[in-house]
């Protein structure tokens, strides 16, 4: 992951490069849609706890 | 693994004053890689403001002004040179504009843990990165998920799914994908 990577494209120039996405997506069909992924936590914007949030910080 | 994932746009919603918020993710420490640091206490409220990726927060549940990991997803180009040899129905797979050889991707732009977390809050946290995305792809379609990395880390993305496509111009980092 890096700063980076939010001002450059993916840019697919060459036949390596073709075929690793292509690898990506065969994979990706036998698989089947992505399900819920088990164990994922939900965003939580409780106003009690971004309150908690910053009291801890005084 | 106990802890609650907060959005950086609900905090900001909730708070009159950015300079805590800022005081806030200004306690994320991060020894390991330094950009990880230099996100979130520099670019993640500018870059939530322009809508330009969105940042959640790893809190600990007991005490939850400890920030224990974060991960940002945004957008990005995935761009085919003129000449790149693709097939037609790989064109198509991609959603490639055929005027400008552009599609779309999303972007897991940055995911860190803190230094005093718990080893596998990594793991985790690319679990809810890409549950979240997936619930978007559902909303919006698009099924190409991005990640840059250096390569000391390639074989941990690869265990995790990801496939290298190639690297960036500088060849300082490894592109990977994961189709949803």
């Amino acid at each position: 992951m890096a700063t980076q990577s939010f001002f450059e494209d993916m840019v697919i120039e060459n036949a390596e490069q073709i075929a690793n996405l292509e690898e990506a997506f065969k994979i990706a069909d036998a698989r089947g849609p992505m399900r819920p992924l088990p164990g994922a936590h939900k965003p939580n914007d409780d106003p009690d706890l971004i309150r908690r949030m910053f009291k801890g910080l005084e | 693994m106990n802890y609650i994932i907060v959005s950086l746009r609900g905090i900001l919603a909730q708070t009159d004053s950015e300079d805590s918020v800022c005081a806030l993710l200004n306690t994320f420490k991060c020894s390991r890689d330094h950009d990880r640091e230099h996100f979130l206490w520099n670019l993640a409220i500018q870059f939530e403001k322009r809508c330009m990726s969105r940042t959640y927060l790893a809190v600990d549940v007991s005490d939850p002004s400890h920030i224990l990991g974060y991960f940002s997803l945004g957008m990005k180009c995935l761009r085919l040179r003129e000449d790149a040899p693709i097939s037609r129905s790989m064109r198509n797979k991609m959603n490639v504009d055929s005027e400008t050889d552009i599609a779309q991707s999303y972007l897991l732009g940055q995911l860190g843990r803190s230094d005093d977390s718990p080893k596998g809050l990594g793991s985790m946290l690319l679990i809810d990165a890409l549950d979240l995305i997936r619930q978007s792809s559902e909303i919006v379609g698009c099924r190409v998920v991005r990640l840059d990395c250096s390569s000391n880390v390639e074989s941990y993305y690869t265990s995790q799914g990801w496939k290298r496509v190639g690297t960036n111009e500088s060849r300082s980092l490894i592109q990977m994908a994961i189709v949803l």
